[in-house]
């Protein structure tokens, strides 16, 4: 019987592996021929055993060459992966720009104007805030033509609109809607504190605040001390100035009949200027904290 | 004798069944079957891939151009954004209908060579009759930090918690400021 070789280094044998197991296989066989022709009972045993010996063998080779295979198999789609990781890590940095953009976008409202592009043109978000606190919003919906044009806009009709329009629009768009903005936040300014006004300090009022949907006309009678003697005061502010949220005019009149004594005088006087130069609910706040203060003093 | 022979018998079997399973799984080098195969399937995973990777690069695109307008109308140019969201509504509070939720925003951006970074609380107050936001704390470090007319009116909307205002003044004190800087390399030549 022959001797066969261990098993070359697959790369480096003739015809492969294949070939290689072929070539056992022929022997496989031949032995098998060899242990059909007729023998003494001892030479088949001996035939045989080498036989099981030879096709364990060759059983072991296959086994090794399937695994082999296997393992090369997944290797080649291994090096495949790396450009599909290149194409899903290229998704991944797109994924995370596009949440960074809408991200940004989202926080443009904070500076007051944002806005989103439209197969028209574009609809600008306008957003108002009076000091601290947030308040409406207001958009504009814009045809990009020329000339260019408002579609539609949720901006108040007592808002100039129509003249901002017609002085800033067609020239220069950045000015038209910072002067649309200043409009809209002095009066959501306005509106603000006339609201405060009203919710927060009814009781020092007498009477209901009067105001017109500008809010630039307001007039209303106010007591600093509401279960007291004295009579109200009575306080009317203009703002002339539709883009500023402290009136240009104030009056407060004292509606008795006697002349007001001097201290009272003064305060009447000193309400004027707080008006002018305060927010209207804050001017309010520190009459409501001085209220004892007052008290104390209208006794003597 | 017997159990030898049902051995080899048991052996060429199996043989046969690694041969079969030899030929079913051609090597990478002698065939590109077994790897176009794997290919295709790749390629099938990533075609998926590939489309909502077409859908991302126009969407990007889109938000981009809209990134691009609302800073050019702005004259700021806002880089990053985030947020973070913490309810405060106490039990107490759910019963009576309120909800009380305080958000945590941090931008940060540049407005020709002015840098910012803003750090800013937003407390939320939702009753049955409405909502009301408004701004609770304001940080604004701005680079450069050494223009005494940037700095006034930086610490002027810290103070009011005046979003608006500092943008809208950052932009057109920036404008003034090229412009100036422009009327002075003018006059220069």
């Amino acid at each position: 019987m022959e001797q066969t070789n261990p098993l070359r280094p697959d790369g480096e044998s003739k015809g492969g592996v294949l070939a290689h197991l072929e070539r056992l296989e022929t022997q496989m066989s031949k032995s098998c021929k060899q242990s059909e022709e007729p023998q003494s009972v001892q030479a088949q045993e001996g035939a045989l055993g080498t036989k099981i010996h030879k096709l364990r063998r060759l059983r072991d080779e296959l086994r090794a060459a399937v695994r082999h295979r296997q393992a090369s198999v997944k290797a080649s789609i291994a090096n495949v992966e790396p450009t599909l990781a290149v194409e899903m890590s290229e998704q991944e940095v797109l994924e995370e720009k596009l949440e960074n953009v809408k991200a940004v976008l989202q926080a443009y409202r904070f500076t007051g104007l944002s806005g989103k592009l439209t197969s028209r043109g574009v609809c600008v978000c306008i957003s108002t805030a009076f000091e601290g606190t947030l308040l409406d919003s207001y958009f504009v919906d814009l045809v990009i033509q020329k000339p260019l044009q408002i579609h539609h806009h949720s901006v108040p009709v007592f808002i100039p609109l129509e003249e901002i329009a017609a002085k800033y629009l067609q020239t220069n768009i950045q000015h038209f809607l910072f002067s649309l903005c200043e409009y809209l936040n002095a009066y959501s300014g306005r509106k603000y504190q006339a609201d405060r006004l009203q919710s927060d300090f009814a009781a020092l009022l007498t009477g209901p605040l009067q105001r017109n949907p500008l809010c630039n006309l307001l007039s209303f009678t106010y007591k600093l001390d509401p279960g007291g003697q004295s009579f109200p005061f009575c306080a009317r502010l203009l703002y002339k100035d539709l883009t500023a949220t402290l009136p240009t005019d104030v009056t407060v009149t004292y509606q008795g009949v006697e002349p007001l004594s001097t201290s009272w005088e003064e305060q009447r006087a000193s309400h004027e200027t707080l008006f002018c130069t305060k927010p209207l609910h804050q001017v309010f706040a520190s009459f409501a904290r001085k209220g004892e203060k007052l008290d104390m003093s209208l006794v003597s | 004798m017997d159990t030898e022979l049902a051995e080899v018998r048991a052996l060429q079997a199996e043989i046969a069944a690694l041969r079969r399973a030899c030929e079913d799984q051609p090597a990478p080098w002698e065939e590109k079957s077994g790897v176009q195969k794997s290919f295709q399937a790749i390629q099938q995973f990533s075609s998926e891939g590939w489309k909502s990777s077409k859908d991302l690069k126009s969407q990007l695109g889109h938000l981009e151009s809209e990134l691009s307008f609302l800073s050019t109308l702005t004259g700021i140019n806002i880089r990053n954004y985030s947020k973070q969201t913490e309810d405060l509504t106490g039990t107490e509070m759910t019963e009576k209908s309120i909800r009380k939720v305080l958000q945590r925003h941090r931008l940060s951006g540049n407005c020709h060579m002015v840098t910012f970074q803003l750090e800013f609380q937003i407390l939320e107050i939702q009753n049955k009759e409405r909502l009301s936001s408004a701004v609770t704390d304001l940080n604004i470090i701005m680079e450069p930090t050494e223009c005494s007319e940037l700095s006034e009116f930086v610490s002027r909307a810290e103070e009011r918690k005046d979003l608006f205002m500092f943008f809208r003044s950052l932009h057109f004190f920036v404008e003034w400021f090229e412009y100036r800087k422009r009327t002075f390399e003018h006059f220069k030549i």
